[in-house]
């Protein structure tokens, strides 16, 4: 929209109109407000227009003064040759990185899966199917007055040695096959810890089977602890047989499960086993197998042994006290 | 912009800031100041203005300061009275003699007629950066060039009559 030129705005058209800027409908407009004014069109037709000229003479002096230290904000630019050398040398890092770490994860692996984990057993399982998951643990329990104390000692011990975990259950000895933990190999490469986790072992078996007492028994030993095919004929409750089957426990590591289990021990096992059942056995034979265990005490005539020669026999701390 | 655009700026402009600066303070030294402190203000805000608007942003500084220096001394516009022995001779007369007469004639300018006139004649600026340079409106710079071309010509005009 053309904006009507009067006499109160014509002042803002008249420098372009003077200059020659004035084009379109705004010349127009200007021209037919001029003809309207006379005056106002002599005015302009006599104005002369005068511009200004810079003096060069005028200069700022010191301008040095106002000058500022350049600071580059370039970019280093960094040569090829260097480039190369620099990525080089950071994949040689990150190759020696990444081995190192491969390095330490496979070490720390192996650790835990054979010698750091212990043996983990299910103990929601509330019996152990003695036909299929336990091939060979026998585990004979008797209370007997003197086998007390000898577990009493026996847990003394053990709770010094904290790497031990306790194993009194109701004061009740425990006397456990030992051929099935004695793996003699291991022993001599390290027998401490192979013999506790072994002992961790036996610990879970005598947890997880239901041991039943037989207060008549116990009377019988007492009193006469060397009769021991009567005892043992009269005894069977109490004698819990358990067949570990390495099989079917995986986590068991593979080195703490004998590879061989002699066929005299299985002989032995199922003897007592059907012990009601035969009437005569030879206790001379035996014994003469316990003391090929190492398990048979000096002048003892008993045929079962106990868990205190056992951990004797198996660690060499307990031995010594 | 970069420290050394600035200084290409101290180069490019510094003089014609002080011209410009000296036309409206018609003080050397008062013209010196301004220019300096506005270059001050100038490096401190460097870094956030292009170098294509330096120029207008130095200018602007410098009319800003020349506002202020006004209304810090409250000064008014001085008109200075044509010399009696001044006259123009159209005959004989140079351009710098011309330019001299224009000079005398500016200074009875108020200060935005001048202002808008040096912007327009010394740096060439369109009205509608001049305008943005003195934060008015168009319309009102044109009236304002208008209004003191059209003094300039009176004056130089009774110059040549009284001449």
């Amino acid at each position: 929209m053309v904006m009507k030129i009067n006499k109160i705005n014509y002042e803002q058209f008249a420098i372009d109109y003077l200059e020659g800027n004035l084009t379109g409908e705004d010349l127009k407009e200007m021209k037919t407000f001029l003809q309207k004014n006379p005056e106002v069109k002599a005015e302009l037709d006599e104005m002369q227009l005068f511009y200004l000229e810079p003096e060069d003479n005028l200069v700022f002096e010191g301008k040095e003064a106002l000058l500022q230290e350049i600071t580059s904000t370039k970019p280093k630019v960094i040569s090829l040759t260097n480039r190369i050398w620099i990525a080089g040398v950071a994949a040689m890092l990150l190759i020696a990185f990444c081995t190192f770490i491969i390095t330490n994860k496979i070490e720390p692996t192996l650790e835990k899966n054979y010698a750091e984990e212990p043996v983990q057993f299910q103990k929601n399982e509330p019996q152990i199917d003695i036909n299929t998951t336990i091939e060979k643990h026998e585990i004979v329990e008797e209370n007997n007055t003197k086998n007390k104390l000898e577990n009493n000692q026996l847990n003394n011990v053990a709770t010094k040695q904290s790497r031990i975990p306790t194993i009194k259950k109701n004061n009740k000895e425990r006397t456990i096959h030992p051929s099935e933990y004695v793996n003699t190999n291991l022993k001599k490469n390290n027998p401490t810890r192979i013999n506790v986790d072994e002992i961790d072992l036996l610990e879970e078996v005598v947890n997880n089977q239901p041991i039943k007492s037989n207060p008549t028994t116990k009377k019988n030993k007492t009193n006469a602890p060397n009769t021991a095919i009567e005892k043992n004929q009269n005894a069977t409750t109490n004698q819990v047989v358990a067949r570990i089957d390495k099989t079917q426990r995986p986590n068991l590591p593979e080195a703490l499960i004998p590879s061989t289990i002699p066929a005299l021990d299985i002989q032995i096992v199922e003897e007592i086993k059907n012990i009601d059942q035969i009437a005569s056995i030879d206790l001379v034979q035996k014994e003469s197998r316990l003391e090929q265990w190492g398990l048979l005490p000096e002048g003892s005539t008993k045929r079962k042994f106990k868990l205190a020669n056992f951990k004797k026999s198996l660690l060499p701390e307990f031995a010594s006290k | 912009m970069t420290s050394e655009e600035y200084n290409k700026t101290v180069e490019l402009f510094a003089d014609r800031l002080f011209r410009f600066a000296v036309k409206n303070t018609r003080n050397e030294a008062d013209a010196r100041d301004i220019v300096q402190r506005s270059f001050e203000k100038f490096w401190l805000k460097h870094k956030e203005v292009d170098f294509e608007k330096a120029k207008s942003y130095l200018f602007t500084t410098v009319h800003r300061a020349h506002i202020d220096m006004i209304r810090k001394n409250k000064r008014t516009s001085v008109v200075e009275q044509v010399p009696e022995n001044f006259q123009l001779n159209k005959n004989h007369g140079t351009s710098y003699e011309l330019k001299d007469y224009l000079n005398i004639a500016l200074k009875e300018l108020s200060d935005i007629q001048r202002k808008v006139v040096l912007l327009r004649d010394y740096e060439g600026y369109a009205y509608k950066e001049i305008a943005e340079l003195t934060n008015i409106s168009e319309s009102q710079v044109k009236v304002y060039i208008f209004r003191a071309r059209k003094k300039l010509h009176e004056i130089l005009t009774q110059m040549e009559k009284t001449g």
